[in-house]
């Protein structure tokens, strides 16, 4: 059983029955004049069957073999790191404003992923949020979200 | 005599300061991500693709261009120096340029592959010149089923050449292709799948899933077992190759150049399928194949000469028909319908500044590379050694502030977020992201010729297989799906 396959099979599954099911709330008209809901329900059967022709192959033809989803430990812990710093980034991105957040940002990444010195960490931060925000709100005009930092801006 | 009018418009363009100085901004970004590992040429044109919304079309492409080529370029620095290629479109210059490189001959194998690409991105140029518009009036004749057909082939031929499971691979295209139905529907005007959120009535954006997939995906990937790389300490004495070398490697990079052309036309991931294909022959043609791996000067000129000339093939089918037919170009796509201008087969007649003015920008572009390149290769090098802890935090911010850029939308940084969290899952459980991708853009196309087709024929599915060039295209889809199912071995490629 090559457990990866089973897993992903089972979620492929789920959404085509997903597709079908919100699909049918759509209206599906007629070869002749196909409506809005007519491909995606074309496209959920499509994805059934190869989900299920995955799920079968996964189970009767597959070889053994060591799955583990993640590395465990540390390697997880950096995973799960980036991930939360990138959400928070953008839970805090509009309210606080570009510059302090992308500070935050980098120095959690610098300080935490591959641990470096604190002092190190802060300047290295702020030289590069200033850069950012200097490239990309100063020379590029994109409108970087200001945030509390409104009155602080140039 | 039209043809050189032409050329002489697009030299107008490109001449001008502004387009000169963008041509070289992308090439040095295109160097630049070449060369650094865990960001590729995809992932940078994604973080750039909203720069260019304030320049005139002519110039954003220019610059996304030059970044196109440029990576190919660049990757190979690595190749040679690291044993890492930048790009997959490099891979195979890690068997004999790495060598060449441990053998104290980096300068030789360094220089023989930016003057092999430069040939080829030549040579490329000019068949461009020559194929594209010839391409784009027999396309004139083309229907509806006939662009379905065709579009139906390119994903299948994708799904062919990637790696690991066709299986999987057709999986990742009909989810490419739910994802694309998201929005607002194209015909009717209604919402699909969106839940009331106004983000979503849009549909999903290509940059934020490009970026997120290919972006942000790559650093998860990457921090959870943390990148080390050691740069082969040697030094670089005398680019210039010998003249022996030179002798070695000119049918090389000839045969090199023709093959990347022509396999850069087809769909998929065609520069890494023509490097392998160049490589190949290469080891076919030689008097002394069992020596290939060992640092064979002509096992680097014709893998680099191919890989450029496929990125001018791979501009045939989308300048010319409207349909990208790999991730890059389909990012270009994305760049000139912001512009509101419709890639096909009109493009060239109805927009001939940009044609002319994007294909003369890579020839100019092919000569900044050379000099960008050779004489600066000790700076590349020092900048691949710019430490991982350094750079990942740079790529992610960069990533997160061009996607919120592209429409002042935070909503829209969430969705790269989803997206790259769903990379990273996908290459655990072993998926591609480029057939998702390619499905996602094709999909409205798709959809609105399917539904076209069957408008015409009243309901009737035999316009597909009643008219000849549909019928043959979904024949040969048929074909490689069919061969795909029943092969032991197949071509392992991989996706970016």
């Amino acid at each position: 059983v090559r457990k990866k396959d089973s897993i992903s099979a089972l979620f492929w599954l789920f959404l085509s029955v997903l597709i079908l099911e919100e699909g049918r709330k759509l209206p599906f008209g007629t070869p002749s004049h196909p409506m809005p809901g007519f491909v995606p329900f074309i496209l959920g059967i499509i994805l059934g069957i190869l989900s299920l022709l995955l799920l079968g192959k996964s189970l009767f033809r597959g070889e053994k073999e060591e799955f583990r989803l993640l590395s465990g430990g540390k390697g997880l812990g950096r995973v799960g790191l980036t991930l939360g710093a990138l959400l928070v980034y953008y839970l805090l991105l509009e309210p606080v404003g570009f510059l302090l957040v992308a500070f935050l940002l980098v120095f959690v990444l610098i300080k935490f992923i591959e641990p470096q010195r604190w002092i190190y960490s802060i300047w290295v931060s702020a030289l590069v949020s200033l850069c950012a925000y200097f490239l990309f709100q100063v020379i590029l005009k994109a409108n970087l979200p200001q945030g509390i930092m409104k009155e602080l801006s140039f | 005599m039209e043809t050189l009018n032409n050329v002489l418009l697009g030299f107008s363009i490109v001449l001008q300061p502004n387009n000169l100085f963008f041509c070289f901004i992308g090439c040095v970004l295109g160097t630049l991500v070449g060369v650094l590992p865990g960001i590729g040429p995809i992932a940078a044109i994604s973080l750039l693709l909203s720069t260019t919304f304030t320049m005139p079309p002519v110039t954003g492409l220019v610059m996304l261009a030059g970044i196109f080529y440029g990576a190919m370029y660049g990757g190979s620095t690595t190749s040679i120096l690291v044993n890492i290629p930048g790009e997959s479109a490099s891979v195979v210059t890690t068997l004999d340029g790495y060598q060449m490189a441990r053998q104290g001959r980096a300068g030789p194998a360094l220089g023989i592959s930016a003057i092999g690409s430069f040939i080829a991105g030549t040579f490329s140029v000019i068949m461009l010149m020559f194929c594209a518009p010839l391409l784009g009036k027999a396309a004139l004749g083309m229907g509806p089923p006939e662009y379905f057909a065709l579009m139906v082939l390119g994903l299948t031929t994708l799904t062919y050449f990637s790696k690991g499971s066709t299986l999987k691979a057709l999986i990742m295209g009909i989810a490419g292709l739910f994802v694309a139905c998201i929005g607002m529907d194209q015909i009717s005007g209604d919402q699909r799948f969106t839940y009331g959120s106004t983000t979503l009535m849009d549909g999903i954006g290509l940059v934020p899933v490009s970026v997120g997939m290919f972006g942000i995906a790559e650093v998860l990937t990457n921090v959870e077992v943390i990148l080390k790389q050691n740069v082969f300490e040697t030094k670089i004495r005398n680019i210039w190759p010998s003249w022996k070398d030179w002798t070695k490697s000119r049918w090389a990079i000839l045969r090199g150049s023709v093959i990347g052309f022509f396999i850069g036309i087809l769909p998929g991931p065609s520069a890494t399928l023509a490097t392998f294909a160049s490589y190949a022959l290469e080891k076919r043609v030689s008097k002394y194949p069992e020596k290939f791996g060992t640092g064979i000067i002509e096992g680097i000129a014709g893998p680099e000469s191919a890989n450029n000339s496929a990125v001018g093939g791979a501009f045939i089918p989308f300048l010319s028909l409207g349909i990208p037919a790999n991730i890059t170009m389909a990012l270009f796509f994305g760049a000139l319908m912001i512009h509101g201008i419709q890639p096909g087969p009109l493009f060239i007649s109805e927009n001939p500044t940009i044609f002319w003015g994007l294909i003369t920008s890579m020839y100019v572009g092919n000569l900044m590379l050379v000099i960008l390149n050779l004489p600066l290769v000790g700076l590349w090098v020092k900048i691949l050694k710019v430490p991982y802890h350094l750079l990942f935090p740079l790529i992610l911010l960069f990533s997160v502030i061009g996607v919120y850029s592209l429409n002042n939308n935070s909503t829209e940084v969430l969705i790269a977020l989803i997206f790259g969290f769903v990379g990273y899952l996908m290459r655990k459980f072993e998926y591609e992201a480029a057939p998702f991708l390619l499905a996602m853009v094709l999909g409205p196309m798709m959809e609105n010729k399917f539904r076209q087709s069957l408008l015409i024929s009243k309901g009737s599915f035999s316009i597909f297989y009643l008219r000849p060039i549909s019928a043959i295209l979904l024949i040969a889809a048929l074909v490689i799906l069919t061969t795909s199912f029943f092969r032991r071995a197949k071509p392992q490629i991989a996706d970016n």
